[in-house]
């Protein structure tokens, strides 16, 4: 039976995820177990895997898919808790280790202002556009991701070159730059040897020999395996080789390719024949008779490796390097015995294929996918490839693969002799020896047992300075019973000397080079630059590669990377198409947000509805509701509810079964408040004798109108209808809003609300779940002015008590502030900039500067917050209301530092968590308001200005602050929490405004 | 970029290690060890030793500017590969040598300029020359056996059976002394390297050169002790000695006990342990000249017999 869980916006890097899986495989009750971010690939792996959930189906990108399969029902509460435990250990190591870390280019450029590298680490699909970003800011890049297509390693490699810079894989396991390791990477001494290699295990093997034969490497510079295949020509190699000749360093050069194409090789060929200084070659696959010219020919990593050395020190290259077997082989085995090579290495594997074959004269058959040798029972398998490592560790990280692997081979009776290689460095497994060791030697002793003949030969790629220790683990692997040899080439030559048949390896003498000499290119200044400096990182991915960084003393930085747009690849190659508009819609955003700041809004009166708004003066059944369109059926409980008590309120209906006659008659006429210049709290229900305050946007008189509000608890905007609420309804009408309106004409000017709204944001408001601040401020403002109005004194007495009884009075004037800011400035049909955030209970809507009065919209989400006493979650209602228009401004969840106390809401606690949400709604903002600075903030303006790009880009939506109704009509309000847009919002209307940029949106 | 700094501080190298240098365009050299005052490479078979200052210029080796020297050896370690390229063009008496260290976070070029040859070849003393100074007498007065690593009871055994034993500067009582005691250059033989350079300044029977010489194919030591033994058996020692000669050679009391006091302040008791040799090899010289039939040691033993001087005037009970 499968369970599912999905933890949203939960990215994690692949090494996590599947150490991770490992720890949930090991859980008692857990059949099998698949943790994985849910991207279309990994959906398809985990349908393979018979794995697949209606819950995965639904998960994105960003989100961690869970999988468990189990036929225990409860078994995913174990599951979780040790998903929680191991991230929170994750995250305590990652809180520790010191490095500084960003999720986004901008910030990661600004940190490390002085970074040359950059180091990527992620997947695939994403790796091309991050290199070439990398490569647009003027980093060199170091690429472990894979799986980028050859088409765009020939076009980011000839980027590269031209930019002078050198682009390091794809797939580019191992590297060394002024001797500081990356990646997957061996701890070696620093020495005059330069190494390019077209190969991760190949660098790690020929650099572990030399440090073990004393010498010292200074760089070692990972091509990719495909540099050497037509159409790349060599780029990466041809680039790192010229400058490590100009580099003073670097005495001997190692270049070690996969087998190449031969017009490329030859061009290689040419280049290192025409260099001052002496090189030494291996193209894997050859068995080189002799030593051409400038170049010394190796036929194994040691041979290479060897030569090097002996160049290094200033010696002669010895004709043969081939030092006898020392393990006697008294009887060789039986005919009919076979090789099994199970090996974590590719090239180490490539190299026992050819050496196997050419001894034994086998044709070097690949068979099929997977192994790298399969012929006449002779297999050599490369465990890291992808047929065997899909949604697993990789064998370096994990012996599983291995481990199983053995158990098969062991079934085939031929197998006489399993090779094996052990990866030590960073990166690797830290005792994969110890790992391996039971497996081999219950399989030793099996055999043994049964008196079958069967040795297990390996080696280890290591140095005494490896995070592990090469002699602990080489002798873990004697104590296992394996015979170990000093390198792989020796490993299979120890082999083959037990099957009878020792490698021949002439002696070599040197020929000359007769082709024609070219003149070396000059190498890029930035090429020459990463040599002789120390590396100065941004690692982009796996956390775990800063460790070696700076621990010899290269500098890193942490770039925890997400994929864009939640991996949507539409989406991410139109935020690429409008990156190339950046400049004249950030000019177009400038002008929206220049006329947010400059608004002079002012509250100038209060009047019933139908005097300011014309469509509420018809004659007919209009009422005026929270959010997008939305037809009275689809409405949820409170807005319908606050729909009867309006009608009731304006007496259309005598009572509520009247009033739902009329409505199913479609006698009323719905509009949305934002259509007509208004906004309402809630249901946002608005009818024709309903007073609201009138905002004057000073800078050209555009206005905004907010119905009043009424308190908290039964109250209509929340859907009670009750005779309470009706009756405070009309003396509302009667008396609080021709009071207020009649103090406030008295005002010349009326009441200028930048400044109280400074003075509140200071007192501690943010203007949405908080308003105490603000509306003392405004009962002190306005009091004076209701003193002196020729009235009853006791309705000026009701209207001042009601004020001071209401908290957040304010929020209403707030909203009909910030409708009539955002009305200015849409004026201005131009950029991205959100002017409109409304939800109606059903969909949450978006509007945007360029595209006027289009909603965008989606499936609101439903708030999460605290509950009065007799309610819970299970009561809410949907995401409703208008007041999401103080969002749009920047104040409500955007300005969480302002009142932190309000993050208590949402279990959170602080001015620690307040001050994260802000500068997560930073993200997203284009800049900040001067007029209404925040102390807690360091008095940084609040947020302005919600760019859609921004958003569809960082998964990052805005934050709403809410009041949370109950999901009945007639009950009313029963909690307040946060909730977040939803994302579908911004991302449609991203995709309509690329459009009406005439971008092509379709896939 | 690689740093690469260019000074021109007053540098110096021996006249011994000159004539292997001129013979290589390119030497590549691994770190053997590393002390405050200096660290050897490890070219070949040959040890050479880099010091600061040219007080510290050894027989094998070159003395730096104190500013070069911490730069090169800012982030040196034991095993650290360091390139030298010389550079003859200015003189004979002269070379740049360029030192590329293999360090981390990168390596690091110093070129050192005007690097000048100083002849470090062992002069010739006249016995006479020798008795007339005050050499022995201010060794004597130097407390070079008490701040020497003779101190130990075992090492004391060990000089005493040479010098006073059975079998006194045989090769039974100078055997053990090869390779005994601690450090790099063990106290064994700094005090023989210390009769060697007198023998061979005096010009006279070179005994304890040709057993030490000898012994050396069967006894193991240091290879900074051999290094030093080869530059002596080549007729060359470090700065510090020839100054010594030199001083003797004036005659000038106070010079000399300079060089003594620059001698033992050498290494822990390396110092110490040489000038022990030389006392050792001056009062068997004068005990030759006494009593040229008893050539023997042994009523020179420090411990039994009081000391006194060679020269007349100086005598002392």
């Amino acid at each position: 039976m499968l369970h599912s869980v999905i933890q949203k916006n939960n990215y994690q890097d692949s090494i996590n995820l599947m150490l991770l899986t490992n720890s949930i495989n090991g859980l008692e009750g857990v059949t099998q177990g698949q943790v994985m971010m849910a991207t279309d690939a990994n959906k398809d792996i985990l349908k393979a895997a018979g794995l697949f959930t209606d819950e995965v189906q639904g998960a994105g990108a960003n989100d961690m898919a869970i999988v468990v399969e189990s036929d225990d029902a409860n078994i995913l509460e174990s599951v979780v808790e040790e998903v929680k435990r191991f991230l929170s250990n994750l995250s305590g190591s990652k809180k520790g280790d010191g490095i500084e870390s960003v999720d986004n280019w901008k910030d990661a450029l600004e940190a490390m202002p002085d970074a040359n590298l950059a180091l990527l680490s992620i997947p695939g699909i994403y790796a091309a556009g991050e290199i070439e970003k990398a490569l647009d800011s003027g980093l060199h890049v170091f690429s472990f991701s894979d799986n980028v297509s050859l088409e765009d390693e020939i076009r980011l490699k000839q980027k590269a070159h031209e930019k002078g810079l050198l682009l390091m894989g794809p797939d580019c396991g191992t590297g060394v730059l002024s001797s500081v390791p990356l990646a997957f990477t061996n701890v070696t001494n620093p020495g005059n040897i330069g190494i390019v290699a077209a190969s991760g295990t190949g660098i790690q093997e020929a650099t572990t020999i030399i440090d073990r034969l004393g010498g010292g490497v200074v760089h070692a510079i990972g091509t990719g395996g495909r540099d050497l295949k037509e159409g790349v020509n060599a780029q990466t190699m041809i680039d790192a080789v010229v400058a490590l000749e100009q580099h003073a360093p670097t005495d001997v050069i190692l270049v070690i390719s996969k087998p190449p194409a031969k017009k490329v090789r030859d061009n290689v060929m040419q280049l290192l024949q025409s260099l001052s200084k002496p090189v030494v070659a291996l193209f894997l696959g050859e068995k080189p008779e002799a030593h051409i010219g400038n170049v010394s020919l190796a036929y194994t990593l040691e041979e290479a490796a060897k030569i090097a050395v002996d160049i290094s020190n200033g010696d002669d290259v010895k004709a043969n390097y081939n030092e006898p077997i020392d393990f006697a082989v008294d009887q060789p085995l039986a005919a009919g015995k076979t090789v099994k090579g199970l090996y974590s290495g590719g090239t180490l594997a490539s190299e026992a294929a050819t050496l196997i074959s050419d001894a034994l004269g086998l044709d070097n058959v690949k068979g099929e996918e997977g192994y790298i040798l399969n012929t006449q029972g002779f297999q050599v398998m490369d465990l890291g490839d992808d047929v065997y490592t899909q949604g697993k560790p990789h064998p370096m990280i994990d012996p599983e693969v291995r481990v199983n692997k053995l158990k098969e081979v062991l079934k085939d009776e031929s197998t006489g002799i399993i090779l094996v290689d052990v990866v030590l460095g960073y990166g690797a497994h830290a005792d994969m020896a110890a790992a391996l060791a039971p497996s081999i030697k219950s399989a030793l002793d099996e055999a043994q047992a049964s008196g079958r003949q069967l040795y297990v030969i390996g080696s280890v790629v290591g140095t005494d300075n490896d995070p592990q220790n090469y002699a602990q683990a080489v002798q873990t692997l004697k104590d296992a019973g394996v015979i170990v040899e000093s390198s792989n080439a020796r490993a299979i030559r120890l082999a083959l000397k037990l099957m009878g048949r020792e490698l021949q390896v002439a002696d070599k003498g040197r020929v000359e080079y007769t082709d024609a000499k070219i003149e070396v290119p000059a190498p890029g200044e930035k090429v020459l630059e990463l040599l002789n400096s120390v590396p100065r990182v941004i690692n982009i991915g796996i956390q775990s590669f800063t460790e070696s960084i700076t621990a010899f003393q290269g500098k890193a930085l942490q770039f925890t990377w997400r994929p864009k747009a939640g991996g949507n690849q539409k989406l991410i190659r139109i935020l690429n198409e409008l990156e190339k508009r950046e400049e004249e819609i950030n000019a177009s955003n400038d002008k929206i947000v220049a006329r947010l700041i400059e608004s002079q809004p002012f509250l100038v009166d209060a009047r019933p509805a139908k005097e300011v708004i014309a469509e509420l003066n018809t004659g007919e059944k209009v009422i005026l509701h929270a959010g997008p369109p939305i037809k009275y059926e689809n409405m949820t409980g409170p807005m319908k509810g606050s729909v009867i008590g309006a009608m009731l309120f304006e007496g259309w209906a005598a009572d509520q079964e009247e009033a739902l006659r009329q409505l199913d008659n479609n006698e009323v006429k719905f509009i949305p408040c934002h259509h007509v210049g208004a906004v309402g709290p809630m249901g946002g229900i608005t009818s024709a004798n309903f007073p609201v305050f009138v905002v004057e946007n000073k800078t050209d008189g555009t206005t905004g109108y907010c119905i009043m509000n009424e308190g908290i608890g039964e109250v209509l905007r929340f859907g009670a209808n009750n005779e309470n609420v009706i009756t405070r309804l009309k003396w509302m009408r009667d008396v609080l809003g021709p009071v207020l309106g009649q103090a406030l004409r008295t005002l010349e000017e009326g009441l200028n609300l930048n400044v109280m709204i400074a003075r509140a944001i200071a007192m501690g408001d943010e203007f949405h779940q908080r308003n105490i601040a603000a509306s003392l401020v405004f009962l002190k403002e306005i009091t004076p002015a209701i003193t002196l109005l020729d009235i009853d004194q006791k309705d000026k007495a009701d209207v001042i008590q009601f004020l001071a009884n209401t908290d957040q009075f304010f929020l209403n004037i707030m909203m009909a502030t910030s409708k009539a800011m955002v009305d200015y400035a849409r004026k201005v049909q131009e950029g991205c900039v959100v002017t409109t955030m409304a939800r109606n209970g059903e969909n949450f809507g978006v509007r945007i500067s360029a595209l006027g009065d289009e909603w965008f919209t989606g499936p609101v989400n439903t708030p999460d917050g605290l509950y009065f006493t007799g309610y819970s979650a299970e009561q809410a209602n949907p995401d409703i209301g208008d007041s999401a228009i103080t969002e749009t401004v920047g104040v409500g969840g955007m300005a969480m530092i302002a009142a932190p106390g309000v993050t208590r809401f949402v279990g959170l606690n602080g001015l620690d968590d307040a001050q994260n949400i802000s500068e997560e709604m930073q993200r997203i903002s284009i800049t900040n308001n001067p007029t209404w600075t925040i102390p807690n903030w360091n008095f940084k303006g609040a947020t302005l200005g919600i760019d859609i790009r921004k958003v569809v880009e960082t998964g990052i939506t805005p934050i709403i602050n809410t009041g949370i109704a109950h999901k009945e009509a007639g009950v009313g309000q029963i909690g307040a929490g946060t909730v977040r847009a939803p994302l579908v919002c911004f991302e449609n209307a991203l995709i309509a405004y690329a459009k009406s940029l005439g971008i092509n949106v379709e896939e | 970029m690689t740093n690469r700094s260019l000074t021109s501080a007053q540098s110096s190298v021996s006249s011994y290690l000159w004539q292997f240098i001129k013979q290589q365009p390119i030497i590549q050299a691994r770190v053997h060890s590393i002390f405050s005052n200096g660290f050897n490479l490890k070219v070949r078979d040959r040890l050479w030793f880099v010091g600061k200052g040219e007080d510290n210029l050894s027989a094998i080796g070159l003395a730096l500017g104190a500013a070069d020297f911490e730069r090169i050896t800012s982030g040196l370690f034991v095993g650290a590969q360091v390139k030298l390229v010389p550079l003859f063009s200015r003189s004979d008496e002269q070379l740049d040598l360029t030192f590329t260290c293999y360090i981390r976070p990168m390596p690091i070029t110093v070129t050192v300029y005007s690097i000048r040859v100083v002849d470090l070849s062992i002069p010739q003393i006249t016995l006479d020359t020798l008795n007339r100074s005050t050499l022995l007498h201010q060794l004597e007065k130097a407390k070079v056996r008490e701040q020497s690593g003779f101190t130990s009871a075992l090492l004391e055994k060990v000089y005493t059976d040479f010098v006073d034993g059975p079998d006194p500067f045989s090769v039974a009582s100078l055997q053990p002394l090869i390779g005994a005691g601690v450090g790099l250059t063990p106290s064994g033989d700094d005090f023989l390297q210390g009769i060697i350079l007198f023998e061979r300044i005096a010009g006279g029977p070179a005994t304890v050169t040709d057993l030490t010489r000898q012994q050396l194919q069967n006894r193991s030591t240091t290879d900074v002790s051999l290094a030093y033994y080869q530059a002596l058996f080549d007729g060359y020692a470090n700065m510090q000695w020839i100054n010594l000669c030199k001083a003797i050679e004036s005659e000038d009391e106070q010079q000399i006990a300079a060089a003594i006091k620059k001698n033992q302040a050498y290494g822990a008791t390396s110092g110490n342990d040489s000038l022990m040799g030389v006392l050792t090899f001056l009062r068997k010289a004068r005990a030759d000249l006494k009593t040229p039939k008893e050539a023997d040691f042994a009523e020179f033993s420090l411990s039994t017999r009081s000391c006194f001087a060679v020269v007349p005037g100086h005598v002392k009970k």
